[in-house]
Parts: C-alpha cells; structure tokens; sequence
C-alpha cells in the first residue's frame, strides 16, 4: 500500500507527511485495519515552524471484542488525527 | 558494520543506542553536546551505534553530518583500538559484556532505572538487572548529579560496584532569546511520563490569573491520559503539543515560551532546564535531585511535588516584578556558562578517562 504525501489541518496546526508511506501488507496478520493519520510523537521534529507538525500512518487492528487499537496505546504513543481509509487483509488461501 | 573513517585508534570509544540528529530521548542530548566538546578540545573519539532501531536513511544522514561513525555488533568493536570505552548504552545485549572483556569501561548511568520504576509507577524489571549487570561488569560508573550518587548508595549499588563518580551534564553555548514582551505562554519539555507532571502545566491554565495563557509542550509520547485530560478540562485549544522537538524547532520553542514548568518527582539531572537556563528563561520546578543542583537557588521552587504547591510557585513567577525575573535569569546564566557547559563536560570526562586508563 502507497500513502502519498499529504497534510492534515486540525487542533490548530498542519501535520505534513512529506513523503510517500509504503506499507508492506504481505507482513500484516488478516483482519480489519483502519487507517489512522496521527501526529508523529516518535521522530525527532527539525522543523522550526511551529505551526506545522509530522504526520505519519498508524495501521490500527480491529480487537476481538470490536474495538480498534488507539494510537495513543504504548508502544505507539503517537496522536490521532484522523480516519483515512480501512481495509481488510484476507487470510492467505491455497 | 559501516564506518565513515579509515582511523582505528582512537581516545575513546563512545558506545551508544542513539545519536542525534534523530534522538531517541535524553541521552541523545548528551551524546550530542559530548560530541560538540569533545570536538573543542581535541579529543579522539569513534562514535559507536549498537542495538539501534533506526531507518537507512537515519544511518546515512548521521554518517554524513558527524565524522568518526560507525554502526556494528558489539563483537565489531574489536575491529577499533582506544584506551577507554564509554558506555551510554540501554538496550539489553548480553554480547555487549562479553565484547568488552579486557578493556578498561566508563559506564555512564543517565537515569537509575529502579528510580524510574519508583517515579513512574512501571515495572522494567528485565532492565534493572541489564543495568545491574553492566554497574558490575565496568571499571567505572558514573553518576549525572550528587543526587544520583545519593540514589547509587541507597540502592545498596557499591557491593556491585564502589567506583563511582559525578560528572555533570553540558550544554553547548546558545544565545539568549532576544528580549521581548511577555508572549503568555508557558513551556513544558521533556518526555510524556507521570514522573514529570506535564498536566500540571496544562491544568493551570483554569487557574486565575492565567486565563489568557496558553501552554505550549515539547516532548516525546503523546497518551490515552493526555487526550482525555484535554477533553475533560475544556483546553484543547490552549494547549498546544509540537512533538519531541530538536535542532531549530526547539530554538523556536525556548523563543516562544516565557517560562519553564519542571513539576518532576525525579530528575537525575534535567537538560531541559539547563536549555531553558542557557538562554534566559525562568524556570518554575521542583527542588529535587540534579534540579536542584543545575539551578541553585535560581528557580521558582515549588514547596514540593504536589499540584497546590506548584500552582503557588507559577504564582510566584507571574507576580515577579522585572527586575527580580531579570536577576534570577542572569545568575541561573552565568550558572550554567561556569559550570554546565560541553566543554566543562567534556573536559571532566577526559580526567576520568586518564585516572581510569592507570588503573
């Protein structure tokens, strides 16, 4: 999966992704996933305007219990934006 | 292994899980005004990434910005010669002891790891006895404050190992933010985690006398607690998260803050005080640990960690009149340019190295 490089207006600041995200779902286990623009809290930010910040992609699963994974959750610890997209991995057949 | 020098002997080996320019957190901090000081007295250093977790092009850009690189095993230090190895490494691996079998060892502890257990309500037990293991298997320890030297002999530390020495922390010089009227804006910087209180600067906001501020933080892992407390306190868009913040973003954060809040319950040393310091900036913290020895008596102390106590002290530091903030600025300043700078740092390494390489 190829996420171009996009900006995200909210709380008041840009969040920039600048560039093209590529996802290796062949590593991915099946189920559903949403698609998760967040704030990026794991890269050092250079960037001295404050008014931008990173952005990344967070591949949040779908829990037994119907819930989705928060990117808030530790390991992640990064902020949601948005919801971009979901998409489901089927199991491999054959 | 890649490496961007030809050289093989060198003064030291510095052996580390981060480097700048993407830090992982406050090691990171230090290696990079290491890297600085050492640079300004001439000291011979190869700066050795371990057990690592960055992307190529991380690599490729810190092999092209720092002379002196290179990234291996623990079992590749061997391909280098130098009299000491410094450890600042954190990420467990066994191979790493076995690797350093014969050679004389520095092993800098940037935070006790049972102190984090205590200040942050977790539990790291794995990297207790990882940090454990290395405090017995070096020649050397070294503590970043008084206060962690103190820490080193209550944890019953000196049967592992009884050599053990404070060097402190130094920042690189930086320039004072140029002055200007009051922007109503307090800072917070450092890592997301209970130990360090960052709601604190969040929740004065609903405070009187700081309806008209907004508060402004620098730090590495955004939470559950940190969305929701946002939410329930009606201050979303007051508070304003950059993320971890390095190079020219954390100059424009010291350039945008009027003031410093540090509610820890822990701080083995605390850089971000010693940034704030360096450019002019007052500081609203605690009296605890290396707080206290980084600024002494420069500060708005707070009477001890709790919420109330720190509201009294940020009420202290709007109510100062100029001069009194002028006063305190000054002296925290010429605090840390007598005795936290990079160069101080590196110049206090370099004795240790020398009495260790005699042993």
């Amino acid at each position: 999966m190829i996420v171009p490089p996009f900006r995200i207006r909210r709380f008041g600041r840009t969040y920039r992704s600048p560039t093209e995200l590529r996802i290796d779902l062949g590593t991915i286990a099946p189920g559903q996933y949403r698609l998760v623009a967040v704030h990026n809290f794991q890269l050092e930010d250079r960037n001295p305007d404050l008014n931008e910040c990173l952005a990344g992609i967070f591949l949040a699963a779908r829990r037994a219990d119907g819930g989705w994974e928060e990117a808030e959750s530790f390991p992640v610890e990064c902020r949601t934006l948005a919801v971009i997209g979901t998409i489901e991995i089927a199991a491999a057949t054959g | 292994m890649i490496a961007n020098t030809e050289a093989r002997d060198f003064d030291v080996i510095e052996v580390t899980n981060e480097m700048p320019p993407n830090r992982i957190g406050g090691v990171g901090t230090v290696v990079e005004n290491l890297l600085s000081g050492f640079a300004a007295i001439g000291v011979r250093t190869l700066w050795f990434l371990v057990d690592h977790g960055y992307q190529p092009f991380e690599i490729d850009r810190m092999l092209s910005e720092y002379p002196c690189g290179a990234i291996g095993t623990p079992e590749e230090l061997k391909r280098f010669a130098a009299p000491i190895t410094h450890l600042h490494s954190y990420h467990h691996n066994p191979d790493l002891i076995g690797a350093l079998n014969g050679t004389r060892t520095v092993f800098t502890i940037h935070s006790l790891l049972v102190q984090e257990e205590r200040s942050n309500d977790v539990k790291l037990t794995s990297a207790v006895g990882w940090q454990e293991g290395l405090i017995a298997a070096c020649n050397q320890v070294v503590l970043v404050s008084d206060a962690e030297r103190r820490h080193y002999h209550a944890l019953g530390y000196d049967r592992l190992n009884p050599r053990v020495r404070v060097v402190h922390n130094g920042l690189r010089e930086v320039a004072p933010v140029p002055a200007r009227a009051p922007s109503r804006v307090l800072g917070f910087c450092g890592r997301l985690v209970p130990r360090k209180h960052p709601e604190y600067v969040q929740m004065i906001l609903r405070e009187p006398g700081f309806e008209n501020h907004r508060t402004m933080i620098a730090g590495k892992a955004f939470s559950r607690y940190a969305r929701d407390l946002l939410r329930e306190w009606d201050i979303e868009d007051r508070v304003d998260y950059l993320g971890w913040c390095g190079g020219a973003r954390l100059e424009a954060f010291y350039a945008a803050i009027d003031v410093l809040a540090i509610p820890s319950v822990y701080e083995p040393f605390c850089m971000a005080a010693l940034e704030a310091v360096a450019r002019g900036i007052p500081v609203v913290c605690t009296r605890i640990d290396g707080l206290a020895e980084v600024l002494g008596d420069s500060a708005f102390f707070c009477e001890s960690d709790s919420y109330a106590d720190f509201r009294a002290a940020m009420l202290r530091w709007a109510a100062a009149p100029q001069a009194q903030l002028l006063a305190l600025t000054r002296a925290a300043r010429l605090r840390y340019q007598s005795r936290f700078t990079d160069i101080a740092m590196a110049q206090n390494y370099r004795r240790l190295f020398e009495e260790v390489a005699r042993l």
